[in-house]
Formats: structure tokens, C-alpha cells, sequence
């Protein structure tokens, strides 16, 4: 695979800067008590595939003037018969430095950057960390969790009712890895860049 | 200006879509074919007709894919080999991604090959994974009158209780000599019994078992030796004194690998680097 097509988010990020980043307000809402505007989530969200399941729905909070936001996500992942299909949950922290108003009622956020911890929640011969049985050390690794990073991009459209519980529906994509393809490349191993690399895509309904 | 953006983004992702991986651990393994195994076993039984036998034998290959490619062009060079035996660990943490990498590498070996499971491969799932891969983790198979044991030791990757090492399968086995004797004059006169995990080790760590093991394995006709790998070094140890050797095998980091010869009188073994 033409690994070009990966470099090109990188280099739009860097084109982007010459553009004015236009700072979102921090959103008011007058009406509701300071607990709800704190603690209710800002949206929901649908994602496919990431290495976190087949599909997953969450809600995510975003704070520090939009650019932060702190997902937590629960999903599934059929496997083949002979195993029990996995359940998982997800604790996401988000950065996106720059939003661009591009053609109202369009933003697009050119990078959208973070980590996520994936547990299984199910499989109970899946062990967490090193279990007692093997001397220290034996395993560093998690069978049970998987620490990811991830890269990618959000394109926003604002809906014209305004009125609607859903104000705006983003769509966007994450190129992502985990901790143990990444580890791969430590151990002089010939697993291919494309193959250590996991694609997703999904939907943000932002309530605000 | 900034619309521009937006078709190389599209772009970029449709091109990856194979990448929509739901999970490392959903077990979505794209092997076909499979269990390698019994296919490798069925080659090698029909291709076989010489009285003499020679197999190569190595293990530990995970983490030195570099160095097993390397092996595996080696081998192909080679005019004179049956088979080769893997004695285990070929991925670090069982994943399905790593069974893909290491049976790429291995499938372009000329000679038929067969895998045996490893510690490292159990993890994550992975003796579900091996199973539809390679088959079954206790198999057995008859060539030019030696039986060849292989046998899954690797008894501290189980909670408790265990049926690791399979005493039971080492026994059936026995009963099917037995019955094979008896049935047509044809009989196996020679037996080597591989493992990843030797007793007395860590993994294979109960006495009382390595013993009972041992004691079984005894009771095959004429058992020339045991071989196994996990310990990542070259060995030749009488391991309980009683004349019957265990060798093991260096990991393929340190790029050698043992040869064994079988003829009528017995056995050879050659440490070959390459």
C-alpha cells in the first residue's frame, strides 16, 4: 500500500497552520444547572472498527475550549465460532488543536489526536497482567488491555434546525496502533507498517 | 482553498480499507487451508519410501523473523532434508496477526513442515488460533517405521487443573501400537517424541508428572530421544540418567539449527549454523 496516503493527513496538518484556525466559543447554556452543564455529556458517538470492536457507541464531554474531549465507549466483536464474541469498554482522551470553518455549515478539524485503553470485558481465561502462577516478569503484556494511539481527521456539519436535539453530526476517521504491533517494531519484526496500523471510522452527534 | 483537503482524506481512507481490524484479539485469522498439519503429515507419509530419514528441527523463531527468513532460504538450498519440525514459540504473543507473519515466512519452505504449539503461542487465545491453523496441539504420525510423538508441555500457561501434559494421549498412543502389532506384521521400531517445554523447567514444572512423562514415553518401542526448544539454547542432556538424551534447540536468533538422521541402526544429529 502506497504508504503516501498515511503521510497526507501529516502534511494537510502542517498546510493548515497557514490558515486561521478559528476558536470555537465556549458554549452557555443558560437554562440548565452548573452540575448538567458540567457533567452531561456533549455527545454521543458510533464508531466502526479501531481495534476497540465491530461497532461501539459512547458519550464523550468536550472541555478546555473544545479542543479536549474524554470519551468512554462500550461495543462488541463477532469472532469466529470457536471463540466467545468479545464486549469491551473504552476510556478515549481526544486533542484537536485547530477547527476550520471551510464552507458554512461545514468545520473540518484537520488533526484529531489521542490514546485510548480498550478492556475486554469478557473471556475470563484472558489474564490482565502477569498472574501469580508465572515467576515475575514472565509476561510484561496485558492480555485483557490494549493501550492505543491514534491519528486522524473530523469533518462537522452544523444542521440548519438548530431546534433539534442533535445541533451537529461529524463524521471522522482514526488511523490507529496498539501497544503490542507497536512493540513489534522493537523486536525486529517483518510485520509490514500497514499491518501494525488499524483504521476506524464513525459519527459524532454533538448535543451543543 | 480548504475543500482541497477533503478528497485526499477520502481518498487516504478507502484506499486502507482492509485495515478495519474489529479487534487483535478477534481470533480473524486469514490463514485458509487449514489445520497445516495433518496436510504436512499426509506429504510427508506419501512422499516418504526411502528407509532413512531426515529431518530438521527448530524452534523459538518468534521476535527473529528476519533471521527465519534467512533459515528458511537456507533450507530450500538443501537437497537432502524430509521435513522440518517447529518446535514452538514462533509468535510473542499469540496474536493472529503474528500466527499470518510467521506461517508466511515458514510456507515457503520446499519441504513439508509441522508446528508445534509453543508457551508464547497459548497467549491471547492462541491455542484456539493454532487449532484451526495447525490442528491439534497432542498429534502423533508414522513414517519409515518411526513413530512421531508431539505433545503440548507447556503446563504453567493453565490455571489449574490441568490436563497438560495429555498422560491419557501418550497412553492411547501406546494401545494403538499395540493393536497395530497385532494387526499386520508391518510395526514401529523407533520413536521420538517432541515438546516445546522440557521437564524439570519452569513450564513443564510438576516432578511428579516430568516423571510420570518420562516413565510413558519409556514404554514406546526402542525411544531414541526427546527433542524440545523453549530454552532458547543448544543441549544434549541424559535429563534422568538413564540413557535416553534430550536435545534441545537454539532459538533462531543465534542462526543454527539441528539435523537428525535415522537409519535402521539407530540415530544422527548434526548443529549446523547457517
Amino acid at each position: 500500500m502506497n504508504m503516501l496516503y498515511f503521510k497526507l493527513p501529516l502534511l494537510l496538518m502542517l498546510c493548515s497552520t497557514k490558515f486561521n484556525a478559528q476558536e470555537k466559543k465556549e458554549y452557555n447554556i443558560p437554562s440548565q444547572s452548573a452540575f448538567i452543564k458540567v457533567f452531561a455529556p456533549k455527545y454521543t458517538k458510533l464508531q466502526y472498527a479501531g481495534g476497540m470492536g465491530m461497532f461501539y457507541l459512547g458519550m464523550g464531554w468536550g472541555y478546555g475550549k473544545n479542543h479536549w474531549e474524554t470519551e468512554l465507549l462500550s461495543g462488541f466483536a463477532p469472532t469466529p465460532a470457536n471463540r466467545p464474541t468479545l464486549f469491551t469498554v473504552t476510556l478515549k482522551q481526544n486533542y484537536r488543536p485547530w477547527e476550520i470553518i471551510i464552507n458554512k455549515p461545514f468545520t473540518f478539524d484537520p488533526l484529531n489526536t489521542g490514546i485510548y485503553i480498550n478492556a475486554i470485558l469478557n473471556d475470563k481465561k484472558l489474564f490482565s497482567f502477569n498472574p501469580d502462577r508465572f515467576p515475575d516478569g514472565y509476561y510484561w503484556h496485558s492480555e485483557r488491555f490494549r493501550l492505543n494511539i491514534f491519528i486522524g481527521e473530523r469533518l462537522k456539519y452544523k444542521l440548519k434546525n438548530q431546534n433539534c436535539i442533535i445541533k451537529s453530526v461529524a463524521f471522522f476517521y482514526e488511523v490507529s496502533s496498539c501497544d503490542l504491533y507497536i512493540m513489534q517494531s522493537f523486536t525486529n519484526s517483518k510485520m509490514s507498517l500497514e499491518d501494525r496500523l488499524i483504521l476506524s471510522v464513525g459519527l459524532n452527534f454533538n448535543f451543543i | 482553498m480548504t475543500l482541497f483537503f477533503f478528497p485526499f482524506l477520502l481518498a487516504s481512507f478507502l484506499y486502507s480499507c482492509d485495515n478495519f481490524e474489529y479487534h487483535p484479539l478477534d481470533g480473524k485469522i486469514d490463514i485458509k487451508n487449514g489445520p497445516r498439519n495433518p496436510i504436512a503429515i499426509s506429504t510427508i507419509q506419501k512422499k516418504h519410501s526411502k528407509d532413512s530419514l531426515k529431518f530438521v528441527f527448530i524452534g523459538d523463531t518468534h521476535r527473529d523473523d528476519g533471521d527465519t527468513e534467512d533459515f528458511v532460504k537456507h533450507i530450500n538450498k538443501r537437497k537432502d532434508i524430509d521435513f522440518v519440525i517447529h518446535v514452538g514459540d514462533f509468535t510473542d504473543f499469540g496474536l493472529k496477526k503474528e500466527y499470518e507473519l510467521s506461517e508466511k515466512i515458514l510456507s515457503r519452505l520446499i519441504y513439508p513442515y509441522i508446528v508445534l504449539i509453543g508457551n508464547h503461542d497459548i497467549r491471547s487465545r492462541g491455542d484456539i488460533t493454532y487449532k484451526s491453523v495447525y490442528g491439534e496441539e497432542d498429534f502423533s504420525f508414522v513414517v519409515s517405521n518411526v513413530m512421531f510423538i508431539f505433545l503440548n508441555t507447556n503446563m504453567l500457561e493453565y490455571e489449574k487443573p490441568v490436563n497438560i501434559p495429555n498422560i491419557s494421549f501418550l497412553k492411547e498412543q501406546l494401545e494403538y501400537i499395540n493393536d497395530l502389532s497385532s494387526i499386520n506384521k508391518e510395526k514401529i521400531n523407533k520413536t521420538i517424541v517432541i515438546i516445546h517445554s522440557p521437564p524439570k523447567g519452569e513450564q513443564f514444572y510438576d516432578k511428579k508428572l516430568s516423571e510420570e512423562f518420562h516413565e510413558t514415553i519409556k514404554k514406546f518401542p526402542n525411544l531414541l530421544c526427546c527433542l524440545h526448544g523453549h530454552t532458547h539454547r543448544y543441549s544434549d542432556v541424559d535429563l534422568f540418567e538413564d540413557g535416553i538424551r534430550y536435545y534441545g534447540c537454539d532459538n533462531i536468533a543465534k542462526r543454527s539449527y539441528l539435523v537428525f538422521t535415522i537409519t535402521k541402526k539407530g540415530y544422527t544429529h548434526e548443529y549446523v549454523i547457517f
